[in-house]
């Protein structure tokens, strides 16, 4: 029978602090390398990261536990397809969440180092970029267009080849 | 349980206020074209954008440090690495399925659409098939095919032609831009009835706008063997 697992203890920026087991917390390369440093037993402090953007990384994390898990635990190949598939919806689930919270949940996954939320939310981000014209990525992402009409005309020259 | 918002955007674009590396990963989700959209929007993104379309690629032959400027990148053969990855994407990013097969492709096997930058106005189209090579080279006069040939075999091999080592039967042809009817340079083919096959194949090539205006089949004549 296996032993239960460590739980280590993660502090956010904001004072909030969150226990999880080990597993799940060394998704993050940060943390595993703190708790490789400092021991398990000791809480880790996450300054740059708040609290609320701290728990949907360690509920991705968790979610990415348990689908490792799965997949390990699977017979049967036609299982795979049907582990992928909830992931995936899980995570579109997971992504329903509004801009500023996608860009927390970025800086946070790139400082925590735990690659597959990074890549999860940038590709979130390209989604919302994609098929749009400067103009609506502008509107959509309250850019402020900081180009002057001669810059602006020598950028659209240069790429004009992507266009034709 | 956090309670799910919409995905209403911040008052203030936090897209922009990202790291330059992280707005990097992002935008390297996205085709290049995409990618220019994008650099299209502000600064910060053009800035992004352009550290993605302009990555430093080294020459394989001569170790120059290239960057896929048109005017500097064909006349050098690169080498394979990660960053050129984005020049193969650029390059590959063309229907497979509108071309026909090629014989015996090789790893160096580079397709142009669109890293020219107008089509046809610089004429740098380059597509090399292990035994057979295309070339464009508006801007070069007095291209010979045998200068193609050469070039072919150093691309290939990485070695500069034997005297008498050519291909059996070619044919050259004369590629002339539509706009300017400036001769844009030589097509090889590996004999003259390809010739037809090949011409349809530039014609699938230059999707972008040009078309070739007029086409002049000759046999080759190998001069170094003589």
């Amino acid at each position: 029978m296996a032993g239960k697992a460590v739980e280590v203890k993660l502090y956010s920026c904001d004072g909030e602090d969150f226990r999880v087991p080990s597993t799940v917390a060394s998704r993050s390369e940060t943390v595993k390398n703190m708790l490789e440093d400092t021991g398990e037993e000791d809480a880790v402090p996450l300054p740059n990261v708040h609290g609320r953007t701290l728990s949907l990384v360690l509920d991705f994390c968790k979610r990415l536990v348990q689908y490792e898990k799965d997949l390990q635990d699977i017979t049967e190949d036609f299982q795979h397809g049907q582990l992928d598939d909830e992931f995936n919806a899980w995570k579109q689930d997971f992504l329903d969440i509004d801009q500023a919270v996608l860009y927390e949940l970025i800086m946070a996954a790139n400082f925590l180092n735990v690659a597959e939320l990074l890549d999860l939310c940038c590709k979130e981000v390209a989604r919302l970029i994609k098929g749009k014209s400067p103009e609506e990525i502008r509107a959509y992402f309250h850019i402020k267009n900081d180009f002057t009409p001669q810059e602006e005309e020598e950028v659209r020259r240069e790429n004009q080849w992507a266009f034709e | 349980m956090l309670p799910k918002a919409n995905k209403a955007a911040p008052q203030k674009s936090q897209l922009t206020l990202l790291p330059v590396e992280l707005q990097l990963q992002i935008l390297q989700k996205l085709s290049p074209q995409e990618q220019i959209q994008a650099g299209r929007c502000c600064r910060s993104l053009a800035k992004a954008a352009n550290t993605l379309t302009h990555r430093e690629i080294c020459c394989r032959a001569c170790n120059t440090r290239l960057c896929n400027r048109k005017d500097v990148l064909l006349p050098h053969v690169f080498k394979k690495q990660t960053c050129l990855g984005r020049i193969y994407d650029q390059l590959n990013n063309i229907n497979e399925e509108a071309l026909p097969s090629f014989p015996q492709p090789t790893p160096v096997m580079w397709k142009c659409r669109g890293l020219h930058a107008t089509p046809m106005e610089c004429g740098k189209l380059l597509v090399g098939c292990g035994s057979v090579l295309w070339r464009w080279e508006h801007r070069i006069p007095g291209f010979w095919a045998n200068s193609l040939l050469q070039d072919s075999y150093k691309l290939d091999s990485g070695q500069p032609p034997k005297e008498g080592l050519h291909y059996p039967s070619l044919a050259c042809q004369d590629v002339r831009c539509s706009q300017c009817s400036s001769r844009i340079g030589l097509m090889v083919t590996q004999d003259n009835s390809m010739a037809k096959e090949n011409l349809d194949r530039v014609q699938r090539f230059l999707m972008y706008g040009a078309s070739i205006e007029s086409i002049t089949v000759e046999p080759y004549r190998a001069t170094s063997t003589k």
